[in-house]
């Protein structure tokens, strides 16, 4: 379940912030070519440390590049 | 392919907020210059910083415009009034020629330094008799309080209000020029920005401002008297009150350090203050950016990059300081970087060194009957552009 949790709200956050539906956010895209800017990643880094509940470096997102393999990390912290 | 280059700057990398020394050298010895973030560029030594520094081929660039644009991402789905942008339209350390030139003559000419170097001597006898006969003492709101009394000085105001909260004001608007920020901490920023606007209301600063403005035809709205305030109280504040707390925690780990504070002349003084600021770097890092196209060896930069600048790192750079990590007490000439260099030089510079000069023998004397309780407990801030000690906890001797 938790892993599931995780991808789909990156997802939708993601989705969000390009202003776009879920189904167009692939997870296995490099966060490079989704078109969010520092500052949205910094944030998006910044409200994931409180959805998963552990500390999270907002470089997060060129340590693990794509929604795959970002929320596979988190789920190994649990 | 070198090996070495594959060194980045991480200031996330595990230690870095408790020691950050540790991974500037490894960065300055093995990758000097390399991109980071998006597009952007850093530098660790001392000869290329401080050659940015003093150059006109540079210039800073503009916070406020950078809030401008992120706004409306910023406060999107908020009912805050955004005022990032406003509140920080004047700050000198972002403004470039003619404005910044002015602007920086008016601060200059509005802080009230007549017969500070009593005042401070006064402030420093105040706070050792507020803190006389008390067990534990935290270092760091002991010197809080003495920049705070400054502080109501050089800008002429009867009352700042409750220290606590003037620190965390200071400290949020500090936030706003760091790096890796998110939304959600500029919109703290923005709240103690709109909860400060009354505290330099008929401030004798800023009548000054206005005055001068007025005789250089600078029609400054009340906003922009607000955004000059609000600079000078957290450029003053924030930075003096990181380098007392670093150099006084230094100085009473060593037996050593006390003894000679004690003893020394005031030249001897002078020139042990001078390698306190170097030791202590409260401002880690600037940026500027370059008017011209870049070349070192094979790297190339286009014109208009922002480059991140480590004054921390180059003031440990041990082609120019002699045992860069060690305080030496009599370590002249010291051509450090904590204040800058070039047009953008500190404009508070002797501000500081007086602050200094005035307090530091009195408070070694007083807290020389104090240890520092744990040093392992000591919480240094998470914030990279400001190097900043939360707290440090004193037990008395007595
Ligand atoms: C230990 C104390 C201090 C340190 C280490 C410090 C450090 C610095 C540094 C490194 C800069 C240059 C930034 C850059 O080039 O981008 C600067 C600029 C500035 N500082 Fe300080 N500062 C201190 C105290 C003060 C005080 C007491 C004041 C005010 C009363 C002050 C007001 C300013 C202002 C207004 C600027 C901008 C100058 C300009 O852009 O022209 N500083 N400071």
């Amino acid at each position: 379940m938790e892993k599931i949790d995780i991808k789909d709200w990156l997802q939708n956050q993601i989705a969000q912030e390009l202003g776009t539906t879920i189904e167009e956010v692939s997870c296995d895209e490099d966060f490079e070519n989704l078109k969010l800017d520092s500052l949205a990643l910094v944030s998006l880094s910044y409200e994931l440390e409180s959805q998963a509940n552990i500390e999270i470096s907002p470089t997060i997102f060129t340590e693990f590049n794509t929604i795959n393999k970002l929320a596979a990390w988190i789920n190994a912290q649990k | 392919m070198d090996q070495r280059s594959k060194i980045v700057w991480n200031p996330f990398t595990p230690g870095y907020f408790e020691n950050p020394y540790d991974h500037l050298k490894i960065c300055r010895e093995q990758n000097p210059i390399h991109k980071v973030l998006t597009n952007s560029w850093i530098f660790f030594k001392y000869n290329d910083v401080n050659e940015i520094l003093s150059s006109n081929k540079f210039e800073v660039s503009e916070l406020s415009d950078f809030f401008k644009e992120k706004e409306p991402y910023i406060f999107k789905n908020s009912t805050a009034c955004p005022y990032l942008s406003k509140g920080t339209k004047m700050w000198p350390m972002y403004l470039n020629n003619e404005e910044h030139k002015q602007t920086r003559a008016v601060m200059g000419k509005s802080l009230l330094l007549k017969g500070l170097d009593k005042a401070l001597i006064e402030f420093a006898d105040r706070i050792n008799y507020e803190h006389q006969g008390k067990k534990h003492i935290d270092l760091v709101a002991y010197c809080a309080r003495y920049i705070y009394l400054v502080l109501e000085r050089i800008l002429g105001v009867s009352d700042l209000g409750e220290l606590e909260q003037i620190k965390q004001y200071s400290n949020w608007l500090a936030r706003s020029q760091d790096v890796y920020v998110p939304r959600q901490v500029y919109q703290e920023v923005n709240s103690w920005l709109l909860w400060g606007k009354d505290i330099f209301v008929d401030s004798g600063f800023e009548k000054n401002v206005k005055h001068y403005a007025d005789q250089s035809n600078l029609n400054y709205t009340e906003d922009d008297l607000y955004s000059i305030s609000a600079l000078t109280l957290m450029a003053a504040f924030e930075t003096s009150k990181d380098n007392l707390s670093t150099a006084l925690h230094c100085i009473l780990q060593s037996n050593e350090l006390i003894e000679y504070v004690l003893r020394c002349n005031q030249e001897e003084l002078n020139i042990l203050i001078e390698e306190l600021f170097r030791f202590s770097s409260p401002l880690q890092y600037t940026i500027r950016v370059n008017k011209n196209p870049l070349e070192y060896d094979d790297i190339h930069i286009p014109a208009y990059t922002k480059l991140y600048l480590c004054l921390a790192s180059a003031n440990r750079d041990d082609t120019v300081f002699e045992r860069p990590n060690d305080v030496l007490v009599d370590r002249n000439p010291n051509e450090h970087l904590s204040f800058g260099k070039g047009v953008h030089f500190c404009l508070g510079a002797n501000i500081a060194r007086q602050e200094m000069r005035n307090c530091l023998k009195p408070m070694v004397q007083f807290l020389k009957n104090y240890r520092i309780k744990n040093e392992e407990e000591i919480q240094w801030s998470k914030q990279i552009f400001m190097r900043t000690i939360e707290s440090v906890a004193l037990e008395a001797r007595f």
